[in-house]
């Protein structure tokens, strides 16, 4: 885990074109939102899937790079992994609730 | 004593320990905002459509969060340099890049602080009872000129939080009272936190006695009370021994017990009545979480009730109307909602509902084509095929924009015109034809309001859920601008001692920041463009 | 350890003695945190005992006044005209009862205490990795503990809303006072504002140290069951108490600000309709709950599960069964423990699909808790036990424990559960987990390694008195709630259920021979529950007067245990262990074929000359 100068110097360049790459990606949401308008109007499955995807990628660049997950040891992606399908379930499981009730017979149609 | 490993990695782990417990931490802020974030779908997702509020879509201004994304991310490409400077032993660089880091969370903040006050103090809702939405600005009610009558300040929701207004104030009540009727056994001399500023704690008359100021109406009120108490316990205990005699030492039925003649009673009058002197102005939230009231009294939640009337005018709202959302409405409805019928100007409410007509004109063309057999959708059927595929609020008329010359006084008020524009963008927003220096004035009796407040967390669950994620997120923003900023100004110690171990704190710190940031990069879709 | 050698020069301050509130009040040794922990918590078991207490009172005989606290300052303002217990009182002894036993006594006791004591110990580490945060922890513990119980003295009294403070009913409670910051509903949030980050602080704070500090030759599965289920423990905490924290968060805006996260739209209070937005969902609030309320019920019970299993093999004298198992089973547990949770919610009128979901991982989970207490259960076969007091206590935790976990599974069923939802069954099976379950453990516990801290042993014959009438007690109050529950006896009910009153001399207990309603039962419940607390007064009378007076311990291993907290000097000093330890092999080595004495010590250097790892080796 210990690096040399030169090995941190050759990291400020890569630091600097994931900035790059970052801003990159901001602006292309923004353009995304104004050309596509996001499936306006009313929201879509595929606002969801385009913003979220964009989201996910930048990320995964800050993830991987800024945070050192790339050169990260193994124990720290087992925590994250168990976070993850955590997160996931929460996230899922109350959909998966929310999209299956038992739908009254009388009365408002909810 | 000495924990190992805290500055060198532990071999076979190849980490130290404040790596693992950042790391960990960073895991239970994953579940933290997974839990805001499952919210805001299940909330989102959940809404009953044509009978909860619509989800307002788009109604933040994608430019600021598109510059504080920039600003974050720039940010966190700092925190790594800073970290990199340490790294390599180079104080001055490390300095600058955490100054910068500093900087940006500044700005960051400064930006969402105008954001929230946007929304806090320009922008109101009224929902009337039969379905229509006024957006508008709640004029505070006394100032004779509209413009004098803005920004009320901050509203009292959030002094809710500090244990003051209960629920909304953007509503208020006035009233003046004559008189106050407390029950002494449970009330509090709370309700005089509502009484207008600098009229508090006026003479008053309670039976024969005269108070006057705070310390008098306290020395009555506490010794009052501790009288009534204690007349109460007595008669209770007489009660409660006599009960206790019967039932538990004869063995007798409680049922029989109470029907007992000699079963001594409980009644201590706990009211009294306090005449002012002069009739005392009120200033109550018009929340029934507060209070609730009709022509001659006002009475609050906790029981205690004034007598008088309610200042002039005091059952109307002024407000000043930025457009009209009728979504919930059926569209053969939405011509005569009553929402139209509160504009003042006669002129005014025909030209916009003439431009609200040609927008409304445009979705039923397009509803037709999902029917080409000519048969209009039922009420019913509307609701549920087309969702909020319809006309969305609908910006009549935008502020005036000569405001700001004609007060030249107040640069706040050249603010608003600029933000309205964006703040509210809406692409169906249209002018409605009106000159520039012109308000659309509309007065609502407050019979007609089913709920009224700004756009704060509490006027619908997408505000809410806004409000909440950005809110805990801002508090992480200015917790790790605080812990950098102490490792900025104190850290020269450590390094002259340690570098490592400051580096290694850096480190923990900046993998803090790149969560907060990465937070951001999920809050600004699906807040901002969603 | 290895750091210190270049370090040695700044730390000689450490050997004069720090002053009293350093040392015993703001401390950082993670000893006297585990005490400060423990204190607090027995004083908490006894206030949620107490508030029990008058609750049965109130179930038993609703139509009598109450005994000795009508004349209770404070107390008897609660009461009504007649001195019973009326409904907002019941209301608020129920919630805070069930509030102060889960996060303010067994997590604390369990977690707090025994795993701040003995957990660095059995891994041989000087202290925990973060000595500050695990201070701040017990602090900010404290704190929460405080504010709830200062919320019973504010005019509007404690909580009323049960234990799970579900909306809308907890948003709308107490709101006709003026002032919302200073009532019992805020309180309660805010408190578990602070108890959940107490318990975050706490879970980081464990995690690093089992990760980091374990000590030369500590491999993962040398370490002792106990270290094993605090790994696991801590990992639930940490997971599943931040969604219940941005609950609270959520409810704490709706009471106080009026938002509606958890309101639905057109909800009437007080036939008025509320004055709220609407649209939230109060079954967001539920998931959020529930999320974290299964995992915490397996908080409950693990620790417990491991006290039992360091106990049982050192009474029986020989390993744990299945070491490896139990672990393997504990991280399985852990892990479905996070998708469970809507078994609580099938009343909520969810579909088939979700409900089957929720059904099948339920009875899934049920496999590795059969497995834990299959084992423990086989490591007592064929042993010549020792029946001291902490084994008397280990011993009945099984059947208990027993009897709550088979009692959980009918629940799983959607179709039974329909049935039982909210009636005391469910309180007779979760009790007996946590009562006569947890409870026990952790007394077992307490009279484990009370001489480890005080080098007394406590008293036996005391600990006899304390057993057997707790045991029968125990069985007294919580098997007739299955009876009354199978009966449609709803679990609330302030009068204790005289709605159900119809139900006399029912099959149920005809067939046991019993001449009374189920209504009587109460009765029976009541008496065991007002006769357990007078067994609990040898346990106190033993706790303090066996610190002066116990029989004194002859050796820094007075039971002839084999795991490394029993290497150090009794009490253990600040820093722990005079020589640095090291772990040389498994950690229940007892009654090894071969050895002198029937225990063979971790520490105790393996004369074949198994190659010891330098460090514990790499997992991935
Ligand atoms: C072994 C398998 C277990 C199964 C299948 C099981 C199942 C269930 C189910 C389905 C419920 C919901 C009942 C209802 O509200 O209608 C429930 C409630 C409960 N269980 Fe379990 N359980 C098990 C073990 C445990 C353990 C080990 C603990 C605690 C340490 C526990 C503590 C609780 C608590 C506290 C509740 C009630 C919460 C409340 O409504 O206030 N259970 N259990
Ligand atoms: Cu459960």
């Amino acid at each position: 885990m210990s690096h040399g100068h030169e090995d941190h110097s050759s990291h400020i360049k890569e630091y600097w074109w994931v900035f790059a790459a970052l801003m990159f990606f901001t602006g292309l949401t923004v353009a995304v939102w104004g050309w596509f308008d996001f499936g306006r109007p009313g929201f879509s499955a595929g606002d969801c899937v385009v913003g979220l995807l964009i989201a996910c990628v930048k990320a995964s660049l800050v993830g991987l790079i800024f945070m050192h997950l790339r050169e990260e040891r193994g124990l720290i992606y087992k925590i994250l992994v168990f976070t993850f399908y955590f997160f996931a379930a929460l996230m899922f499981l109350c959909l998966f609730a929310l999209s299956d009730p038992i739908r009254p017979v009388f009365g408002l149609n909810l | 004593m000495e924990i190992p490993y805290e500055v060198t990695p532990r071999r076979d782990t190849g980490l130290f320990n404040s790596k693992i417990g950042i790391w960990l931490f960073l895991a239970s802020e994953v579940m933290l905002f997974g839990g805001l974030f499952s919210a805001y779908v299940f909330l989102r997702v959940g809404i009953h459509e044509g009978i909860d509020n619509p989800w307002p879509e788009r109604v933040q201004e994608p430019l600021l969060g598109a510059v504080n994304t920039v600003v974050l991310i720039a940010s966190s490409v700092f925190v790594v340099l800073a970290w990199v400077g340490l790294k390599m032993r180079q104080w001055r660089t490390f300095q600058i890049y955490m100054s910068l880091v500093i900087g940006c969370a500044l700005t960051f903040l400064v930006i969402k602080t105008r954001e929230y006050q946007t929304k806090m103090v320009e922008h109101h809702g009224i929902n009337l009872k039969d379905g229509s939405v006024i957006e508008c600005e709640i004029l505070s009610d006394n100032a004779k000129d509209p413009i004098e009558k803005r920004r009320a300040g901050w509203p009292a929701g959030f002094a809710g939080l500090f244990g003051h207004a209960n629920g909304d104030s953007t509503l208020k009540v006035r009233f003046l009272a004559e008189s106050v009727t407390l029950s002494l056994d449970s009330a509090s001399l709370l309700f005089m936190d509502y009484a207008e500023k600098g009229e508090l704690w006026p003479a008053a008359t309670v039976g024969d006695r005269k108070i006057d100021g705070k310390s008098q109406w306290e020395d009555w009120f506490f010794s009052a009370k501790r009288d009534i108490l204690a007349k109460l316990s007595e008669a209770r205990s007489l009660r409660r021994d006599y009960v206790q005699r019967e039932v538990l030492g004869k063995s007798r039925k409680l049922d029989e017990v109470l029907l007992d003649k000699d079963l001594p009673a409980v009644n201590v009058e706990t009211k009294v009545t306090i005449k002012f002197d002069k009739p005392l102005k009120f200033n109550v939230p018009g929340s029934s979480r507060t209070a609730s009231h009709t022509e001659s009294s006002l009475s609050f939640v906790d029981g205690t009730q004034l007598a008088g009337a309610l200042a002039e005018g005091g059952d109307m709202i002024e407000v000043l109307v930025h457009g009209m959302d009728l979504q919930r409405l059926p569209i053969s409805q939405q011509m005569s909602a009553k929402a139209w019928s509160l504009i003042v100007d006669e002129h005014q409410r025909e030209a916009a509902k003439k431009v609200y007509k040609e927008e409304q004109d445009k979705v039923v063309a397009e509803i037709r084509k999902h029917y080409p057999e000519g048969k209009f959708p039922s009420v019913e059927e509307e609701r549920h095929q087309l969702g909020s595929r319809r006309v969305n609020v609908l910006h009549i008329h935008l502020h005036d924009h000569a405001d700001g010359e004609k007060h030249g006084e107040s640069q706040e008020h050249a603010e608003p015109k600029k933000e309205t524009g964006g703040e509210e963008k809406d692409p169906h927003a249209v002018s409605g034809g009106h000159s520039n220096n012109e308000f659309i004035l509309a007065r609502i009796p407050r019979s007609e309001v089913l709920y009224a407040s700004n756009h704060g967390p509490w006027y619908n669950t997408y505000y809410a859920i806004y409000f909440t994620m950005t809110g805990l997120h801002g508090l992480h923003v200015l917790g790790g601008a605080l812990v950098l900023g102490y490792m900025l100004v104190f850290g020269k110690k450590l390094y002259l001692k340690n570098p490592e171990h400051l580096a290694n704190r850096v480190e923990v710190g900046g993998l803090f920041w790149h969560f907060v940031d990465l937070v951001w990069i999920f809050l600004f879709p699906i807040m901002y463009l969603m | 350890m290895s750091s210190h050698a270049s370090h040695a020069d700044d730390h000689g301050d450490h050997h004069h003695d720090p002053p009293f509130w350093k040392k015993y009040v703001f401390t950082t040794d993670h000893k006297v945190i585990g005490i400060q922990y423990g204190i607090v918590s027995l004083l908490f078991l006894a206030v949620g005992f107490f508030l029990m207490m008058v609750m049965r009172w109130s179930i038993a005989y609703p139509d009598r006044p109450i005994p000795f606290l009508s004349s209770m300052p404070w107390f008897d303002s609660w009461l009504d005209n007649e001195a019973r217990v009326g409904g907002d009182l019941y209301n608020m002894l129920g919630a805070m009862h069930g509030t102060i036993m889960i996060f303010l006594g067994v997590v604390p006791l369990a977690f707090g205490a025994f795993g701040n004591y003995v957990t660095p110990l059995q891994i041989g580490a000087p202290d925990m990795a973060f000595p500050r945060v695990n201070m701040a922890s017990f602090w900010s513990f404290f704190i929460g503990g405080v504010m709830m119980l200062a919320s019973f003295f504010m005019p509007s009294g404690a909580a009323k809303a049960g234990w799970t403070n579900y909306s809308p009913i907890a948003t709308i409670t107490d709101t006709h006072f003026l002032n919302l910051l200073w009532t019992g509903g805020t309180q309660w949030l805010l408190a578990m504002v602070f108890l959940i980050t107490s318990s975050l602080l706490g879970a980081v704070n464990f995690i690093t140290t089992i990760i980091n500090l374990r000590c030369k030759g500590m491999s993962w599965m040398r370490m002792p069951f106990f270290v094993w289920a605090m790994l696991v423990t801590g990992f639930l905490l940490l997971l599943a108490f931040p969604p219940l924290e941005v609950a609270a968060i959520m409810q704490l805006l709706d009471r106080t600000t009026g938002t509606s996260f958890f309101i639905p739209t057109g909800l009437n209070v007080n036939g008025m309709p509320m004055d709220a937005a609407g649209g939230g969902s109060p079954l967001l609030y539920q998931h959020l709950f529930w999320f974290l309320g299964h995992p915490e019920v397996y908080v409950l019970i693990l620790p417990a599960i491991a006290i039992v299993a360091e106990i049982i093999p050192n009474n029986t004298r020989r390993p744990l069964w299945g070491h490896h198992t139990m672990v393997y089973s504990a991280m399985v547990l852990g892990f479905f423990s996070f998708i469970v949770w809507a078994h609580h919610m099938y009343m909520t009128g969810m579909g088939a699909g979700v409900t089957t979901f929720f059904q099948t991982v339920t009875v899934l989970i049920s496999v590795p808790s059969v497995i834990l207490i299959t084992s423990l259960m086989i490591s007592l076969w064929g042993g010549s036990i020792r029946f001291n007091t902490p084994m008397l206590f280990a011993t009945a935790f099984l059947p208990m424990f027993g009897i709550g976990g088979l009692t959980g599974l009918p629940l799983a069923f959607s179709e039974l559960d329909l049935h039982l939802h909210d009636t005391y069954y469910v309180i007779g099976h979760f009790h007996y987990v946590v009562a006569p379950g947890s409870l026990f453990a952790l007394f077992a516990g307490v009279y484990y390694w009370y001489p480890k801290h005080t080098g007394r042993y406590m008293n036996e014959t005391l600990g006899h008195l304390h057993f057997w009438p707790s045991l029968i007690c125990m069985n007294g109050i919580f098997a007739p709630m299955f009876l009354q529950g199978m009966a449609g006896f709803h679990r609330r009910a302030v009068d204790g259920g005289a709605a159900y009153e119809q139900l006399s001399h029912t099959p149920a207990l005809q067939w046991l021979g019993l001449d009374m309603s189920m209504i009587d039962l109460n009765i029976v419940t009541s008496a065991s529950a007002w006769i357990m607390a007078i067994a609990q007064v040898p346990f106190v009378i033993n706790f303090f007067w066996s610190a002066r007076m116990g029989k004194k311990v002859t050796s820094d291993n007075p039971w002839q245990a084999t795991t490394l907290e029993w290497a150090t000097p009794t009490p253990p000093p600040h820093g722990n262990f005079l020589t640095e330890p090291v772990a040389c092999r498994d950690p229940y080595e007892y009654s090894v074929p071969g050895a002198d004495t029937d225990f063979t010590p971790q520490w105790q250097p393996d004369p074949s000359g198994t190659p010891e790892p330098e460090e514990s080796p790499v997992h991935h």
